[in-house]
């Protein structure tokens, strides 16, 4: 089962150390060679601790006993984070044995830990439940303890009424929704609303439509019956909505949460789907996320690397999403890219993760550049190891 | 002789580079920075940075990608979303020469300013024609500009600009009065060591040839330390290029600046080069002249200078010659 857990090379890169603040990771992948389950790593490790306090720390022992230690035992710089959580784990579980409802949860424990905004567009909130849930992540019950803020890019526009009068509570602005300002939105919100939802999503979701729109179509108007204000849905794709809602995702996480990480899983989706070719809507969503760093601890953001994307740069659409990667590389403190074997098509190896620096040199973590090869199993497991192991 | 004029060379190198990271006597007031992923411009900034505050200047941090202060900078202004004609306000708010003295008091007492901008990348793609005006209105003789651009990341230009006109990038290194183009030192020594076997020289990041790629990997222990290309326009214009290694600091104290050709491994091209005009060794006979032999040499008056002095005569045209106890007369020879 150790495939289940954190790659024991890849942990030193998985934590974000408290000196890493306002720092952004930026993790891209190629076709083939997606970043969803260096993704989940990351949630993992971010979530984990909260996780575990509470009622999984029972019902999932080998999880907790066999992986920390080994992570201690393998890699002695990590020795000093590795306590960290279980320091915490330890002093907040009594406390909420004896609260036991949520509520005390966020109030004990909610100052020492990490809350993330999970910010999706290309998948949406059952995928990641569904992966998340075979590493034993319960999203759902991280979102209703206010540990997680969950973003919907995928289902723009369904139900935005009733979701935007969400943000506009949770956000407190008072600012009227704007509801289809730019065409795609409301073809987005349309397609929605007719079940046609995976003909936005990539060939990468092999859940079939039903579960897609039921779970969405559940959540939307549950989430809104039963408050939970934690998921929501963008009301348009254009910039100045998808900024009011992510800043009222975030502000509502750092209220419950002493540290809060920003997760953005392909942004470049957004550029492609809005950008006007005059680059306009490529440093609106730069001055964003900037905006956006500077109120969490750190940045994680996806984005596709191909070559097409990245080094033909003849179209606008090539231009633009060259430039924006690149740029965000430049401000990143830490790269991590997958891609494919160079060799060609292994049946023990699914690609190449390659961990360098970023442009951004001012962070005081020293990064060890490393390049290791991954497979992913069929259970969603990953096993990764060095060349010729 | 050689040999000094090397020393000579490099010092007046080191000294000049010295002179553009101090910006002392406003000696580069537009200085351009280009980087690219495979090396940023960090560490030269943060030196700029570290010199600017040890000569007590005011030194403000321009902001377009930025999001944490850096070290010991004084003023960090945020320069996202603001139109340039607000941010050259602020600018020129924070770093103008006190006006209300008399221009005496300000030329002596008036605090210098090193402004840095982190990336010119934004405003350039942005608002291409703005640069001159945007850099105009803000270097004055007690402000110099310091200011990066990523060479790697593509301008998206607005559908404004004629494609007739010239890239602002062209137009940023006509106004620079300095480039300094950084470049790994690693990478630096790896291509050398292949052009040195006549191996195919390797490629990084982006030129690496690897889909999914970005920035290159590097392994193992590496020398710290970034190769800074210069190139110093002079007034006259005319420009000076040089090569150096800037190895950051480690803790208090300050980078190490260096020649690129003292670097071991850049140094032998230089010594094959001194050696061919030097003595060659491998001859049997001795091509060099001895001291008598040269003060023998320019004691020789030429014909020129003869038939100058001696007026009329019509004897010019000889050569004047004071044979010496080691010539051996040629009877033969001189008889013509």
């Amino acid at each position: 089962m150790t495939s289940r857990n954190i790659p024991h090379l890849l942990e030193p890169y998985l934590v974000i150390e408290p000196s890493q603040s306002q720092s952004q990771i930026l993790l891209t992948g190629i076709l083939g060679a997606n970043t969803n389950w260096l993704l989940l790593r990351y949630l993992y490790t971010l979530l984990k601790s909260s996780s575990t306090s509470r009622s999984s720390l029972p019902s999932r022992p080998p999880a907790a006993a066999v992986s920390q230690p080994q992570g201690q035992r393998r890699l002695g710089t990590r020795m000093p984070i590795a306590v960290e959580p279980e320091f915490e784990l330890r002093t907040s579980t009594p406390a909420q044995q004896q609260n036991g409802g949520d509520a005390g949860d966020q109030g004990e424990s909610g100052n020492e830990s990490v809350g993330v905004l999970l910010v999706s567009f290309l998948r949406d909130f059952a995928f990641w439940k569904e992966s998340a849930g075979r590493l034993g992540l319960d999203l759902e019950g991280l979102g209703r303890r206010g540990k997680l803020g969950f973003v919907d890019g995928l289902c723009v526009g369904v139900g935005s009424g009733s979701d935007g009068e969400g943000v506009v509570v949770g956000g407190g602005g008072g600012l009227p929704v704007r509801r289809p300002p730019v065409p795609l939105a409301a073809t987005g919100g349309s397609a929605g609303a007719t079940g046609t939802v995976p003909g936005r999503g990539p060939p990468q979701v092999p859940r079939p439509a039903t579960t897609t729109t039921t779970t969405t179509g559940g959540s939307s108007s549950q989430g809104h019956v039963e408050g939970e204000k934690w998921k929501r849905s963008l009301p348009s794709l254009a910039v100045a909505d998808v900024s009011k809602t992510l800043h009222s995702a975030l502000n509502e996480l750092c209220q419950k949460n002493k540290k809060v990480v920003l997760v953005i899983d392909q942004l470049d989706f957004l550029l492609a789907a809005t950008s006007d070719g005059n680059g306009l809507v490529s440093s609106a969503l730069q001055d964003l996320l900037l905006d956006l760093r500077e109120k969490s601890h750190a940045t994680i953001l996806t984005m596709s690397a191909d070559d097409p994307l990245i080094a033909s740069q003849v179209t606008t659409l090539d231009k633009d999403h060259a430039s924006f990667v690149l740029s965000l590389a430049h401000e990143a403190e830490m790269v991590v890219s997958l891609r494919l074997l160079d060799t060609g098509i292994a049946k023990d190896v699914s690609g190449v993760v390659r961990i360098t620096r970023g442009g951004d040199t001012g962070g005081e973590k020293q990064i060890e550049e490393k390049e290791y090869l991954y497979h992913v199993g069929g259970d969603g497991g990953v096993r990764v190891f060095e060349r010729g192991q | 002789m050689a040999p000094s004029a090397q020393t000579h060379h490099r010092s007046h190198s080191l000294l000049l580079f010295q002179k553009l990271l101090n910006l002392r006597d406003s000696a580069s007031p537009l200085t351009l920075i280009l980087d690219t992923l495979e090396q940023g411009a960090g560490p030269l900034l943060q030196e700029f940075i570290n010199r600017g505050k040890l000569a007590r200047s005011k030194i403000l941090f321009v902001s377009f990608t930025t999001a944490r202060k850096p070290r010991n900078v004084d003023i960090f202004i945020k320069a996202r979303g603001k139109s340039v004609t607000a941010l050259i306000t602020e600018i020129a708010s924070h770093c103008a020469p006190v006006n209300s003295q008399t221009p005496k008091d300000t030329a002596t007492n008036s605090q210098k300013c090193l402004i840095v901008v982190d990336s010119l990348n934004p405003l350039a793609s942005k608002e291409p024609h703005v640069l001159p005006l945007f850099f105009g209105s803000i270097i004055n003789p007690f402000a110099s500009l310091v200011a990066v651009y990523h060479n790697d990341v593509p301008l998206v230009l607005p559908r404004t600009v004629n494609e007739y006109e010239p890239h602002p990038l062209t137009l940023l290194s006509h106004m620079a009065t300095a480039i300094f183009k950084v470049s790994s030192l690693y990478q630096a020594v790896e291509t050398k060591r292949a052009q040195m076997r006549s191996l195919r020289e390797p490629e990084w990041g982006l030129h690496e040839g690897r889909e999914g790629v970005l920035v290159g990997l590097r392994t193992g222990h590496q020398p710290e330390g970034l190769v800074v290309e210069m190139e110093m326009r002079r007034r006259s214009g005319r420009a000076v290029a040089e090569r150096f290694i800037l190895s950051p600091s480690r803790g208090g104290a300050g980078a190490g600046l260096s020649l690129l050709s003292d670097h071991p491994l850049f140094a032998p091209a230089k010594d094959a080069e001194g050696g061919a005009e030097g003595e060659m060794a491998d001859s049997t006979f001795n091509l060099g002249l001895t001291e008598k032999q040269r003060n023998d040499r320019e004691g020789i008056v030429l014909p020129y200078f003869d038939a100058q002095t001696e007026v009329g005569g019509g004897e010019g045209g000889r050569i004047l010659y004071d044979m010496g106890r080691e010539d051996d007369f040629d009877e033969e020879e001189d008889e013509i």
